[in-house]
């Protein structure tokens, strides 16, 4: 479904990403899981057009992603769950959701998927006419992800979308990613928490300094040694 | 809990801003120096300024500290009534609120004299202006310092096409506003990729850019003579002339203009400038095209200025290029900040406020601009969402008041 063949990014001088290879399978949830600016967040934005290639291709469904302008990617079927939420905080929170599906026309069916992500998260819907800002942590990161099924994606990338929850959260975050999955939506997930992120994946991927070092199924990941002293905390 | 480190910091930051705040209205009031009846002279006078704003800003910090987490007395007295305010236009109905505004800016002028009848007409212009950049700074977020221009190419336009060609007002009407939105989208071109400062420092020049070649350009624009003698509007051959009429037109564009940027501000394009101005990565992720969303904002802020600059021209049958300096833009983004970047009461407030307040401080009229100045740096450090705030944060402001990720120093 997607596949990264060698692809290069620079921030100016910073060569972040350094031939990276990496594929996901159509009902996949591949994690991809390293070290802090290791890339993990450039590799997503790159797929989402919002860090340009200096070299290599993406390919969706066959097609090259490349030559896409950022804004028409996720009319591809490709939305992002971005690091730190980025959700809109003057917006409310129904306003944010609508974003999510800002290119859609078809309004039945948002407002359809309106209802879903109200079903996944109910306390959206308490607080639908709140600005974004209002929100505590956690509610925000449901909106990040409320957000981006709103663009009903074939393909949702979720960077960190645990990151500072409390445990109650992060559960009910790692549940959701399940039900989402379950539900046809294939997702690349980044991780810290490696642990709960390859106990729920298909495949993971290990990337260090801008390059995939390893890949493998997330259960023989799990076993593995090196990656059980980098990662898993023993 | 804090670590020396940070607390320097914490302290630094106030502190060099006072520095900067203090130096910065000394080089304001140098201008002072060359009044000579003023009861100081030299450079006594930018000097005790600098000094003055440099205790007032120390003692604010002070009190400030004081009151512990940055919220000093005055500041949270302000920020009950600003809430207070808010909460009450809030509560009214918006439909409501309009319908007694309009009918008592239908008649107030009714009691009024010619001259009080015209200080309003004023208010109508700024108004139409402010709410125009209102699109471009309050929704969209670009910080445009150059917006004067466009009201001068609707003033030139008509200004000429009046006089040259013979095109009536209602002709030049569209085509001033349309070609201020031209004018508008071909200073976002370049700027596109730009933002804060560099983006204010370019449209400035933009600015300047326009008004300079209006003053030069003497065989199209008479250059710093003007244009005397443009027509006045005609309705079904009637002349509109005198300040009445003048104050019942401008009424008119006013109400339209406040119906459509009303409408601009709930629709899907208006979300997308206020998603774009919150951040920008995510709303392209969300699939807005920002060249075109920018563009557009450009464009539909400077078509209310070149329609305004038309009424401009047609009311005082004369324009030069004295009457589209920086110093508008300037006063014209101070009214969107003061009323609330965002909420269009509130930016009809702040213009309505900028224009009458001079006007009753005509007494002070050597201070008044200092006076004016100070009342912004204030205003912006007590209250920075502004006199009424954007309707956006209602619900930010309402009872379950959470620390916001705006608060002040
Ligand atoms: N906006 C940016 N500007 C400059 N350098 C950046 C930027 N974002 C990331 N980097 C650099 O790129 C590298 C990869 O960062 P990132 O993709 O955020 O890593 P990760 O998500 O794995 O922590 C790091 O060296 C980081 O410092
Ligand atoms: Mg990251």
């Amino acid at each position: 479904m997607l596949r990264l063949e060698e692809v290069h990014a620079h921030y100016g001088t910073i060569h972040a990403l350094r031939g990276v290879n990496l594929e996901v399978k159509e009902g996949q949830i591949v994690c991809l899981i390293g070290a802090n600016g290791a890339g993990k967040s450039s590799t997503l934005m790159a797929v989402s057009g919002l860090l340009r290639l200096s070299a290599g291709r993406i390919v969706f469904e066959g097609d090259d992603l490349i030559d896409i302008p950022s804004h028409s990617i996720v009319g591809r079927g490709i939305s992002q769950v971005p690091e730190g939420r980025r959700i809109f905080s003057k917006l409310t929170v129904l306003e944010n959701l609508e974003m999510g599906a800002y290119t859609r026309t078809d309004a039945d069916r948002i407002r359809q998927d309106l209802d879903r992500v109200f079903g996944l998260f109910p306390i959206l819907k308490e607080r639908r006419i709140q600005t974004g800002g209002t929100l505590s942590g956690g509610e925000q990161q449901m909106l990040a992800i409320g957000r981006a099924l709103m663009a009903r994606p074939r393909l949702l990338l979720m960077d960190e979308p645990s990151l500072g929850l409390a445990p109650k959260f992060v559960e009910t975050i790692f549940e959701v990613i399940r039900e989402i999955n379950a539900h046809g939506t294939t997702i690349l997930l980044v991780e810290q928490n490696a642990n709960m992120a390859l106990s729920i994946a298909t495949k993971g991927y290990v990337m260090e300094s801008g390059q995939i070092v390893l890949e493998d199924d997330a259960t023989s990941l799990m076993a593995n040694k090196d990656v059980q002293k980098a990662y898993l905390g023993g | 809990m804090t670590t020396p480190a940070r607390s320097v910091a914490l302290i630094r930051r106030p502190l060099s801003r006072i520095v900067l705040a203090s130096l910065w209205f000394g080089l304001l009031s140098l201008p002072l120096m060359m009044e000579s009846q003023a009861p100081f002279f030299g450079l006594r006078r930018p000097l005790l300024v600098s000094a003055g704003v440099a205790v007032i800003g120390v003692l604010r910090l002070a009190v400030s500290r004081r009151a512990g987490s940055g919220a000093g007395g005055v500041q949270r007295a302000l920020g009950a009534t600003g809430r207070a305010v808010h909460h009450l236009v809030g509560q009214i109905d918006r439909r409501l609120l309009y319908a007694v505004g309009l009918a008592a800016a239908a008649l107030i002028p009714l009691g009024l004299n010619r001259y009080h009848i015209d200080i309003l007409t004023q208010v109508g212009i700024y108004v139409t202006l402010a709410l125009g950049l209102n699109i471009v700074v309050g929704l969209a977020g670009l910080l445009d310092l150059g917006y004067v221009a466009f009201y001068a190419v609707g003033a030139y336009a008509y200004g000429l096409l009046s006089t040259r060609v013979g095109l009536s007002f209602w002709e030049v009407l569209p085509l001033g506003a349309l070609l201020a939105a031209l004018f508008g989208v071909l200073l976002g071109i370049p700027v596109l990729r730009l933002r804060g400062d560099y983006l204010a420092i370019v449209t400035l020049g933009f600015g300047e850019m326009i008004r300079i070649t209006l003053n030069n350009w003497d065989s199209v624009t008479r250059g710093p003579n003007g244009i005397l003698g443009i027509a006045r509007p005609k309705i079904l051959g009637f002349t509109i002339s005198t300040p009445i009429q003048y104050y019942y037109l401008i009424l008119a564009l006013v109400l339209l203009t406040v119906f459509v940027v009303e409408r601009l501000n709930r629709s899907r394009i208006g979300r997308a400038w206020t998603a774009m101005r919150d951040d920008d990565v995510a709303a392209e992720a969300m699939g807005i095209n920002l060249v075109k969303t920018k563009l557009l904002a450009f464009g539909l802020g400077a078509t209310w200025a070149g329609s305004a600059g038309v009424f401009f021209a047609s009311k005082m049958t004369f324009i030069s290029p004295e009457s589209f300096t920086f110093f508008e833009s300037v006063i014209i983004l101070c009214m969107v900040v003061l009323g609330g970047m965002g909420s269009v009461p509130g930016v009809i407030l702040g213009a309505a406020t900028l224009v009458i307040l001079p006007e009753i401080m005509r007494q002070f009229a050597l201070y008044r601009m200092l006076i004016f100045g100070g009342a912004m740096v204030v205003m912006m450090v007590m209250r920075p969402q502004g006199l009424v705030g954007s309707p956006r944060r209602k619900v930010a402001l309402g009872p379950k008041d959470r620390p916001r990720p705006t608060a002040v120093s």
